[in-house]
């Protein structure tokens, strides 16, 4: 027999639902591949129900909705529209076939509408063939090739990132400026404690958190120092909670803390998601140069410096209350093309190549969850992908289960993610999470001009429509 | 109307805007902007006599521009509340540019209707010598007028000058007319002695305005001057040739008729003396009336003149004579102009300005250059030179002159330049200062360390009582404009100072209405305003000129005048010129109104906000807007209308009535090029227009249909009757609209057959359909409804809810939810009124249970969902969501917002859809062609 897709369609009820009803009514003809799930609205149907219906075995997922500007809901439409498309450009990285997932608007009078949308898609499905997405479900039609640990994304770069001069005496000029700032601070009780890099015992530059003034001398800025030390802000700045409920406290406790460019632009992102106030943190900003590879690892103080940093154009943090270091020397001038390093080599393949290149990669996650915990953007009081009630991942560590985790992580950063890499360097076994993390971001510049954390605003997925934005 | 605009219950908020809508069903807060209509809608009648005297004619709306009206006006005859609006965008440029807030756009409209007496009191009610700032202002008000984007600013001096002139020469006559000066100030000719003395020194335009003021509150004023006349400045700095002296005599004559006393040849000594000699307060209002020299060698020999005082002896009438001399004029600014003029003037010597660049008017420099004064610009001045005690010239050196850097030239001496130009007379007049010997030693004035003198903000010096006004105040020359100003702001801080609160305040001000060089663009190619050029300056021969004193330039003349006041483009559309205000006997109309707001808390609304025809001029071919006598139905309505532009004359353009007249149908309607809907309306009422066409100007009709849609009761009847008049009725679509030997030709297709498809008419009347309103989409964001495709507000269901909305609570009636006709929208409104009614009533409302809830273990309190909300129905209150269940219409955006999955909707959460998805997954796909009504297979 021959291939029939199975396909879940999510329809809007005040539109796409009342529009199938007027195609069956008119006795249009509409696939039986297709199973319809009445949503309030468009704008209901979250990624990660799409990405948990192909969990499911689905071959292809159809999101309906009302046209822009007829929405009953007057905007939600928006939202619908705004999510669809980097949604499908992750499960496009990930190695699906983008055409598996379809937005479109059919209004309650349009049943031929609908039916067309219906027969065309489902004929798209159908030539697409089944889909490899399960790996539980294949069995011996696909296998993936497995990997050595050792594989590292490198391999996919043009160019290995230059060996680096990194100029020690103004790192040492410096760490006597971010010094003073700090006793200063501390000796005014401007902060609490001061968060930054310090050396530690075996020599390897490590974070620090400084609450007395003549411990400022343990503070240290060099190339090494590639803590993204934002991830701390909220748990020291954070409200308590008691019993479950919050409770402001009645002194909301202040701290300083040292980041580099993009540290900064992760500060914005949590000062947009009203993680702590503004006036509750001091930022000393460092001009960056860019850090070694390796660092936090190796205490060698030399080699070069880390791919991100080479491509990085953000050399001056977006966001300080003292800034330490020439901006101006730092300032590097990057071609747009060049920003996202890495992810073109994976763009270039089939999707059954980068399906198999990540399957490769997912295989080797141990679900230690160290990539969020040292995330400063995972702050959720109770992960999704870590719940006992199975709804959006089972718990074990099938490649399937893996890979849902990471992919609904790599969603749920998407317009978040400043590319600080903390995830890829916590993680213990190499994945090259980076990447993924990266194509996102390349997405929400590509289809809304967004870079996250580049001022406190909300992001793209939470706003309506604007005149310059692509309609899917 | 009437009836609803008296009824006890219903409050009629009319020139009002809905601003913002929050709350929930039962709870709304609508705050309203009600438009500050300037006139008190409890003390107007309605009489109409403000519009009477209105100058400003603006295109009438209503009559959809087929008529003017004034910017006093009510919006039909009809209208409830009968009250006048007078529309205004705010104050006109000029006059907010003016120190002395001259009402130029009204003096400017009123000439324009040839109303000089009228202009003459709006320029007198801030302006006591209209004919000097006729003559020598410096014009700021054109710096700022809206026409100077286009061509040229209006001649709004000129204009004054013109009005002056016209009051001088008719002022026998002035005393019978009524006084309208003082409407709408705080001022009166006769008013009740306070009892207080104020002693003004100095008679010049600050000083005399002061007087003016002061004596027209109550106030005794006496004015002390050491010259032998009054004037200051304006007489004896103002040379004749520019200043007729009679006209500034007569101007005097008047401020003292109205009783200030006037002590000329009198020098205060004794500022303090003043107050025992029993005076409340003393102005000081000297001016700046000693010219300096440059601190050069040479400058102690006597042939060194001042400026100033050439120009005194040469105003108070001294014979001076300066035959065969040869003059040096060292300076740049006006002074040095008229002191060059003013010489030539005396026995025709040779006069040069030797200058480092002139900030002079360019006009002025060429008059000057055509009476033979030659100018030589870029110089810096380094000794004046002297042989045998006697001046031979100026040595000066050539300097490149600069842009002003911090407020001083930028002036770069060129080396080697060295010269000697050469004169017998050298007049200064590079700057004045005030004189200031008559302060008292170790008086408790204190003079500021750069100029002029230290005031508090109520012009009060660091003496009490003793005020300061004028150049005096600034301690160098400014413009009379400014001394004007200054007059009359240093007369309310005294009566401040003298009453207390009791006195006059400064006035308030609405903003400035400007327009953009887009919008006067657009404005002049309707036809806004004349495409006059603007007046060009005449002046006497310059032979006529010579060893005399007449006046140079000439007066606009009156058919130049009305030209120049007809390039006026009305900026603040009303031109505040106070007529009104004059006409009103109710005292209803206050100019000084300001937009005020009203916050409702009311339970339910209803949107009843109508619709907007269709434009025709959209539909190229039916030429509407290009041809004549294509007439849209509403232009139409009001040409037949008793109360229209023509009381009811149904006429052609050229005057004569049609003979023939033909209906179009569906104009902008049922087409998919415009609108895709049936208007409705218009087959109903294209019968009634193609009835009272018959009947009432009995021409032929013919009307082109696409389909008849007589729908309601006894429409089709209506129909019957109107064919059975012997109106002709074709079936077609029109295609066109052709101009043809003087008559339009009306063409169509998908004519029955045997049916003509053109008609040959006189008039076309095009039967406009229905659109939504412009701002719909605005309306319908801020009471948060929805939309149907077409734009017009959508109803919660079409049979079972047809006047709820999706917001709870807001219910709409009328054309604002889709076209229809009077019967209709009157049993529409009349359901929405009953709906909201019945949900007052009950007091309880049942809410929709499929409403967000949060998880509050598990949010983080991003407010994300709150960004995400279409209706802000979640908040964030002690750093969770919290969702507000009324506001709350159950679309989920916030559940897929929620990253934690944190906020759910109640019957389609998370768990419902993923196991409705994974229940729908398990069912094999059936094979297609076998079981047809299977194929389709919701909910299996």
């Amino acid at each position: 027999m021959a291939f029939e897709p199975k396909i879940i369609a999510y329809l809007c009820t005040w539109c796409s639902y009342t529009g199938a009803d007027t195609a069956g009514i008119a006795r249009l003809k509409s696939p039986a591949n297709i199973r319809d799930i009445r949503v309030p609205c468009s704008g209901r149907v979250s990624p990660e129900i799409i990405m948990r219906t192909f969990e499911q075995g689905a071959d292809g997922v159809l999101v309906l909705g009302c046209h822009i500007g007829e929405c009953h809901y007057n905007t939600g439409n928006h939202r619908a529209a705004k999510r669809l498309p980097v949604l499908q450009a992750l499960l496009a990285y990930a190695g699906l076939e983008p055409e598996r997932v379809r937005l479109d608007w059919v209004s309650a009078s349009e049943g031929e509408r609908y039916s067309r949308i219906a027969n065309d898609f489902t004929d798209t499905v159908r030539t697409l063939g089944p889909i490899h997405w399960r790996v539980a479900e294949r069995g011996a039609h696909f296998v993936w090739e497995q990997e050595p640990i050792s594989h590292r994304y490198s391999a996919f770069s043009d160019e290995q990132p230059k060996h680096a001069v990194y100029h020690t005496a103004i790192y040492d000029e410096q760490t006597l400026i971010l010094q003073a700032a700090a006793r200063e601070l501390l000796t005014n009780k401007l902060v609490d404690c001061v968060i930054g890099f310090e050396v530690g015992p075996r020599g390897r530059t490590r974070p620090a958190f400084i609450h007395q003034p003549e411990n400022v001398e343990r503070l240290v800025w060099n190339q090494d120092c590639t803590h993204n030390l934002s991830a701390y802000l909220s748990k020291k700045l954070g409200w308590g909670t008691d019993g479950g409920k919050k409770k402001q406290p009645d002194k909301l406790p202040k701290a300083a803390v040292v980041v580099k460019p993009c540290d900064s632009r992760s500060i914005n992102v949590l000062l947009a998601e009203n993680r702590f106030q503004r006036d509750q943190v001091y930022i000393i900003g460092m001009a960056c140069d860019g850090i070694r590879q390796g660092a936090g690892f190796s205490n060698d103080k030399s080699g070069p410096i880390q791919t991100r940093c080479a491509a990085c154009n953000v050399r001056t943090p977006v966001v300080y209350d003292t800034l330490i270091g020439d901006s101006e020397a730092t300032y590097r001038e990057i071609p747009p093309e060049h920003i996202y390093p890495g992810i073109d080599h994976l763009d270039a393949l089939t999707p059954i190549e980068r399906m198999n290149f990540w399957l490769s990669q997912f295989d080797r996650c141990i679900r230690c969850y160290a990539c969020r915990q040292a995330c400063p953007m995972c702050d959720c009081p109770i992960c999704l992908y870590e719940r006992d009630d199975s709804l959006w991942v089972g718990m074990g560590i099938d490649v399937d289960e893996k890979r849902a985790f990471h992919l609904g992580r790599a969603y749920h950063l998407a317009g978040r993610c400043v590319g600080c890499n903390e995830c890829e360097r916590a993680c213990p076994m190499d994945l090259p999470l980076s990447l993924i993390h990266r194509k996102m971001a390349q997405e929400m510049e590509t289809i809304f001009g967004y870079r996250a954390g580049m001022a406190v605003v909300p992001p793209p997925f939470v706003t309506i429509l604007g005149g310059e934005e692509n309609l899917p | 109307m009437v009836s609803v605009g008296r009824h006890e219950n219903i409050s009629l908020l009319s020139y009002s805007e809905v601003e913002n809508v929050s709350g929930y069903v039962g709870n709304y807060q609508v705050r309203v902007r009600r438009k500050a209509r300037f006139v008190d809608e409890s003390q107007c009648t309605g009489c109409g006599k403000c519009a009477d005297v209105c100058p400003v004619d603006v295109i009438n709306t209503f009559d959809r521009g087929l008529s003017l009206r004034k910017a006093t006006y009510r919006n039909s005859a009809q209208a409830v509340p009968g009250a006048y609006v007078i529309e205004k965008r705010g104050i006109a440029p000029c006059r907010a540019a003016c120190p002395t807030d001259q009402r130029a756009q009204g003096y400017i409209a009123l000439i324009k209707q040839k109303r000089y007496a009228d202009a003459y009191w709006a320029i007198r009610r801030e302006h006591p010598f209209p004919s000097v700032c006729g003559r020598v202002c410096n014009r700021r008000c054109e710096e700022q007028c809206s026409r100077g984007q286009y061509d040229e600013p209006v001649s709004i001096m000129k204009l004054k000058w013109f009005v002056a002139d016209w009051a001088y020469e008719h002022r026998d006559e002035l005393p019978n007319m009524r006084d309208k000066s003082l409407v709408g100030t705080p001022f009166s000719h006769a008013p009740t002695p306070t009892g207080k003395k104020i002693a003004i020194i100095g008679a010049g335009p600050a000083g005399m305005t002061a007087a003016l003021d002061l004596v027209r509150i109550g106030h005794h004023a006496t004015v002390f001057d050491s010259l032998p006349i009054a004037g200051g400045m304006m007489r004896v700095g103002i040379p004749p040739h520019r200043l007729p002296y009679d006209r500034l005599d007569w101007e005097i004559q008047q401020i003292v008729d109205e009783g200030v006393e006037m002590r000329l040849s009198t020098r205060v000594y004794d500022i303090p003396g003043l107050f025992t000699k029993g005076y409340d307060a003393v102005v000081i209002a000297t001016g700046a009336h000693s010219a300096w020299k440059l601190n050069i060698p040479g400058t102690e020999h006597p042939d060194n003149w001042l400026s100033l005082d050439l120009l005194r002896r040469a105003c108070l009438g001294e014979k001076i004579d300066l035959s065969g001399r040869d003059i040096a004029v060292i300076g740049a600014g006006d002074v040095a102009l008229d002191a060059a003029r003013v010489s030539v003037r005396l026995g025709n010597p040779k006069v040069k300005i030797v200058c480092r660049g002139m900030r002079a008017s360019f006009n002025e420099i060429d008059e000057a250059n055509k009476e033979g004064v030659e100018i030589v610009r870029n110089r810096v001045f380094k000794e004046v030179v002297i042989k045998d005690n006697k001046i031979v010239g100026i040595r000066c050196v050539e300097a490149k002159v600069g842009a002003i850097v911090n407020g001083k030239r930028q002036v770069e001496e060129i080396p080697g330049t060295d010269h000697v130009i050469p004169c017998d007379l050298v007049i200064w007049a590079v700057g004045q200062q005030p004189d200031f010997s008559f302060l008292p030693e170790g008086s408790h004035i204190r003079k500021l360390s750069s100029m002029g003198l230290e005031t508090d903000d109520e012009m009060m010096t660091s003496m009490p009582g003793v005020f300061v006004a004028g150049d005096v105040r600034r301690g160098t020359t400014f413009f009379v404009v400014d001394a004007i100003g200054e007059g009359h702001h240093v007369a309310r801080c005294i009566d401040r100072y003298l009453r207390g609160p009791e006195g006059i305040q400064e006035p308030p001000r609405l903003p400035t209405a400007t327009y953009t060089k887009d919008e006067v663009e657009k404005m002049m190619e309707i036809g806004w305003a004349a495409e006059n050029p603007r007046a060009k300056t005449r002046t006497i021969p310059a032979e006529e000129r010579v060893n005399n004193f007449k006046e140079v330039d000439l007066a606009l003349t009156e058919e130049e005048a009305i030209a120049e006041a007809e390039r006026c483009l009305r900026c603040g559309i009303c031109s505040e010129c106070l007529e009104c205000l004059t006409a009103c006997e109710r005292g209803a109309i206050n100019h000084d109104m300001k937009d005020s707001f009203l916050d409702l808390t009311v339970g339910t609304i209803v949107l009843a906000t109508g619709f907007k025809d269709f434009d025709p001029s959209r539909i190229p071919e039916l030429g509407y807007g290009q041809l004549d006598n294509v007439l849209t139905s509403m232009e139409f309505e009001r040409l037949i209308n008793a109360s229209g532009p023509t009381t009811g004359k149904v006429t052609l353009k050229n005057g004569q009535p049609p003979k023939r007249v033909a209906i179009v149908h569906c104009v902008g309607s049922r087409d998919d090029k415009y609108n895709e809907y049936c208007s409705r309306a218009c087959c109903m009422y294209s019968l009634k227009l193609a009835q009272l066409v018959h009947d009432y100007v009995n021409a032929e009709v013919h009307e082109i249909y696409r389909d008849m849609r007589t729908f309601g009761k006894d429409y089709e009847e209506f129909y019957n009757r109107t064919r059975k008049k012997g109106i002709n009725f074709y079936h077609g679509r029109v295609k066109g609209i052709e101009q043809q030997d003087g008559h339009l030709v009306v063409k169509w297709d998908e004519s029955f057959f045997n049916q003509p498809d053109h008609v040959e008419v006189d008039m076309v009347i095009l039967s406009t359909g229905f659109e939504a309103q412009a701002d719909a989409a605005k309306v319908a964001n801020m009471f948060g409804i929805s939309r149907s495709p077409d734009g017009f507000f959508l109803e919660k269901h079409p049979k079972l809810a047809p006047v709820e909305t999706s917001t709870e609570g807001i219910y709409i009636a009328g054309a604002c939810q889709s076209p229809k006709d009077i019967p209709d929208s009157v049993a529409q409104a009349g359901g929405a009124a009953a709906a909201a009614l019945s949900l007052l009533d009950q007091g309880t409302i049942a809410l929709d249970p499929s409403v967000a809830l949060v998880n509050l273990l598990r949010c983080a309190g991003c407010g994300l969902c709150v960004k995400a909300c279409p209706y802000s129905a979640i908040e964030l209150k002690e750093s969770v969501a919290s969702v507000n269940t009324y506001l709350c219409k159950g679309c989920g955006t916030c559940a897929s917002t929620c990253r934690d999955k944190a906020i759910t909707l109640i019957h389609f959460d998370d768990q419902q859809i993923v196991n409705e998805m994974i229940g729908a997954l398990a069912v094999e796909p059936v094979v297609p062609g076998i079981l047809s009504q299977l194929e389709v297979v919701h909910g299996i």
